[in-house]
């Protein structure tokens, strides 16, 4: 057992806590005990790191295997464009393009469907501000993307199967999740607490106007339960 | 494999495993045929995240089975058997769903929601006269729950409730923030019919036997690697072992039951080896099926001989029919009165709580039978279906973030002539030369009345806990869907109409035994698992009686 924690503990550090907790809780450790070693674990982390705030890599490095350089270019602009750098990195940040690459490259259909968009985008820019996507000022932009947003514009279906993608990508990224969304999680407790807070207060707080909560599509479609079927949407 | 064996059991599932612990424990010898291997819980490897996982798997071996987390349990997906590689046949509507092979089968993913069957629920056929009634009651199967619960430790369920009885629980995980909400909003409806309760689960929240209690990953359906939730191979098939009297071999495909043609009695079982593809046999005076529904009566209609020329235990015609399983709606939705909250570990156990079936009032203005329950759950989610794009949407996922909150519903199918399996009549032959199951299918209007129910309730459940973006499913769930399905071998007092007698004993042939969801004559609204369990525990401690005086 101590050489298999060993070896798991170069493997990654943050992994590493949680099957030692899933060790210890297996040989029946007392949940006292997982406690105090919990915390034992969080305050060396801490020691070690302090003051050097944590990097987080994006999601996939490296060069695009299916896009050529234009395309690439233009993706990478549009997923930007769906999840932007603000005081958070944005999506490009994260390795979206890239992610996205990888999963075009596996699907030889979603590969025919990303060509065509990515050119179909091209020609919108070009009409709107004679210039590609990527190189179009940025109200332009907006504009072409704003025109596929009603569900039966010609390029919806495009774009949210880009949104869907960027948002899976970003979000399960290591930059997505610690970085903007401050995941707590997937870890080992000893005891789990439940809401902190005592309760809430069932009335909606007053909101500001103009913030308006919008659903697109209520629509949720079974996807098939096998391997080849999986949607990327439900995830 | 010469050697005889008391009891031969096939599969090692929730029906399977609990037949080896009592039967081990009451004195018989037994052995057990696994179709799938033996895997650890280390192998499990369940806490691996998505963007871990996407660096090292290449992209095509990564499978995201459906979960609403951001990592996938890409790696038990080689435990599913799926369509392709099972190589059945559908008629009519699709049978959609997965199937396992892996030492506890379907125990070792299962989301482990476990409410008993109520009183009214064995009595359905009698009350509304639609179907085979259960052999047996409440009262009867009562001890077995208490027993199946003390045993394999089970928490939750607060509260005694008519269509929910309260059993032997410890304390289950406090409601998250959402699922707080949600019980005072529905408190506040004030309607006595509906209860939000706390789902009552196969999970120990406290040390039991030498196992670690919960330690809330999140994680349920990628398999326990403490056990911590019920799984019959790391749970029951351990205390079988401590017995000295048990045998387990794994990558055993059984193909059929071997008869005796002077006795008429089975004689055990004829597999395959997974890997060295040779026949054996695995001889008992008793065999016992627990390889699910459809695989038990697959083994039986495939035991073909002169004296039983339509399969095995089948002079009733009824093995593979009355298949039933459950149609599901989900509505799901953002809690607004938690926008803005900080993040924090909403990860604990599945669906936090359970609202036991509430429509016995109303449902006859409605025109159907039967009911559905719903379970609930809250936690982190990410607001995808937001529109638009750009600095708004990733504000709005953020600000959401917290506030994820949902209810899936899941309802009783009834069974009719038109949903049955029958062994394929092209002659179509799985890579061990098994002949492979068509499965007929149909949704009946009862069903598509339920549903519309469904969808209402959860309209107005969801309105009452002010969700927004609230999204409720528009097409009813295949079927197949839920993972649910049982009745293939049903039991019942009429050896012409039903299967098996209330012990899961064959009508025709007094040593084969069933014992899964085959058994059920109604699948009620709940998960079955935990009544298989408490089935197969009775039928046992029956099987063991018979067997030691002389009767099989």
């Amino acid at each position: 057992m101590d050489k298999l924690f060993e070896t798991i503990l170069n493997v990654d550090r943050r992994q590493a806590l949680r099957y030692a907790l899933g060790m210890m809780a297996a040989a029946g450790a007392d949940p006292l005990m997982l406690d105090a070693w919990m915390q034992q674990v969080r305050d060396s982390a801490r020691s070690g790191n302090a003051g050097a705030k944590p990097r987080y890599r994006p999601l996939a490095e490296g060069n695009p295997r299916f896009f050529d350089a234009g395309e690439y270019k233009t993706l990478t602009r549009m997923v930007d464009m769906i999840i932007p750098r603000t005081d958070t990195p944005g999506a490009a940040d994260a390795g979206v393009p890239l992610y996205i690459d990888i999963i075009v490259n596996s699907d030889p259909a979603l590969g025919a469907k990303f060509r065509n968009g990515l050119s179909e985008l091209d020609r919108a820019a070009l009409k709107a501000a004679k210039k590609n996507f990527a190189d179009a000022p940025e109200p332009a932009r907006i504009k072409v993307l704003e025109s596929m947003l009603p569900s039966q514009a010609p390029g919806n279906d495009f774009f949210e199967t880009v949104k869907a993608m960027t948002i899976v990508g970003y979000y399960s990224s290591e930059i997505g999740l610690f970085e903007e969304l401050h995941f707590i999680g997937n870890e080992a407790l000893s005891n789990f607490p439940g809401c902190p807070h005592g309760g809430h207060s069932l009335d909606v707080p007053a909101r500001k106007a103009g913030v308006a909560s919008t659903v697109q599509d209520p629509v949720r479609k079974w996807p098939f339960p096998s391997a080849d079927n999986i949607t990327w949407e439900e995830l | 494999m010469s050697e005889v064996y008391d009891v031969v059991i096939v599969g090692t599932g929730a029906g399977g495993s609990t037949m080896a612990m009592e039967l081990t424990q009451r004195g018989l010898k037994v052995l057990s045929l696994e179709y799938g291997p033996d895997v650890r819980p280390s192998q499990l490897m369940s806490m691996e995240m998505f963007y871990q996982a996407f660096r090292r798997v290449p992209y095509p071996e990564l499978k995201p089975w459906l979960s609403g987390r951001p990592e996938p349990n890409w790696n038990n997906g080689k435990y599913f058997v799926t369509k392709q590689e099972s190589n059945y046949t559908t008629v009519g509507e699709d049978w959609r769903w997965r199937r396992y092979r892996l030492i506890g089968g379907r125990t070792k993913f299962w989301n482990c929601m476990s409410p008993r069957f109520s009183p009214r629920d064995f009595m359905a056929a009698l009350e509304d006269g639609y179907g085979e009634p259960w052999p047996i009651t409440y009262q009867d199967i009562e001890p077995y729950y208490d027993r199946i619960e003390t045993m394999a430790g089970f928490c939750g369920g607060s509260i005694d409730h008519p269509e929910c009885p309260k059993g032997k629980y410890m304390p289950g995980a406090p409601f998250r923030c959402g699922e707080r909400i949600a019980h005072d909003a529905i408190q506040r409806i004030g309607n006595p019919a509906l209860a939000y309760l706390q789902s009552p689960m196969a999970i120990i929240t406290r040390q039991h036997n030498g196992r670690a209690p919960c330690h809330y990953c999140g994680h349920c359906v990628d398999g326990c690697a403490t056990a911590s939730k019920f799984d019959g191979a790391q749970v029951f098939l351990p205390l079988a072992h401590k017995t000295g009297r048990y045998t387990v071999r794994t990558n055993s495909v059984v193909a059929e039951v071997l008869i005796d043609p002077n006795t008429g009695k089975a004689r055990g079982v004829r597999y395959i080896d997974r890997e060295t593809k040779q026949d054996g046999e695995a001889l008992g005076k008793v065999v016992v099926l627990s390889a699910s529904a459809f695989e038990s009566a697959r083994i039986l209609l495939n035991s073909k001989s002169r004296q039983y020329p339509n399969g095995l235990a089948n002079s009733s015609g009824q093995v593979g029919r009355n298949i039933v399983d459950h149609i599901q709606c989900e509505g799901y939705g953002s809690l607004p009165q938690l926008y803005g909250m900080e993040s924090m570990n909403t990860d604990s156990y599945g669906d936090g709580a359970y609202m036991p079936r509430f429509n016995r009032s109303y449902q006859k203005s409605l025109g159907y039978i039967r009911g559905f329950g719903i379970q609930s759950g809250s936690g982190h989610g990410i607001a995808s279906r937001y529109s638009g794009f750009g600095s708004s949407l990733k504000k709005a996922i953020k600000r959401r973030y917290m506030s994820w909150f949902g209810f899936g519903c899941f309802g009783e199918r009834l069974a009719n002539p038109e949903t049955y399996m029958e062994i394929d009549p092209s002659g179509e032959k799985d890579i061990y030369g098994i002949p492979t199951i068509r499965i007929h299918a149909k949704t009946g209007d009862n069903e598509k009345k339920m549903f519309k129910d469904m969808q209402n309730q959860l309209r107005m459940l969801l309105e009452a806990c002010k969700a927004e973006d609230v999204a409720i499913t528009q097409e009813l769930s295949p079927p197949g869907w839920s993972e649910h399905e049982v009745g293939t071998c049903r039991m019942g007092k009429n050896p012409k109409t039903s299967v098996t007698n209330a012990f899961g004993q064959t009508h025709d042939v007094k040593n084969v035994f069933i014992a899964d969801g085959g058994l059920f004559t109604q699948s009620s609204e709940k998960s079955p698992t935990v009544t298989i369990m408490a089935l197969s525990l009775r039928e046992a401690e029956y099987l063991a009686g018979e067997f030691q005086s002389g009767n099989l």
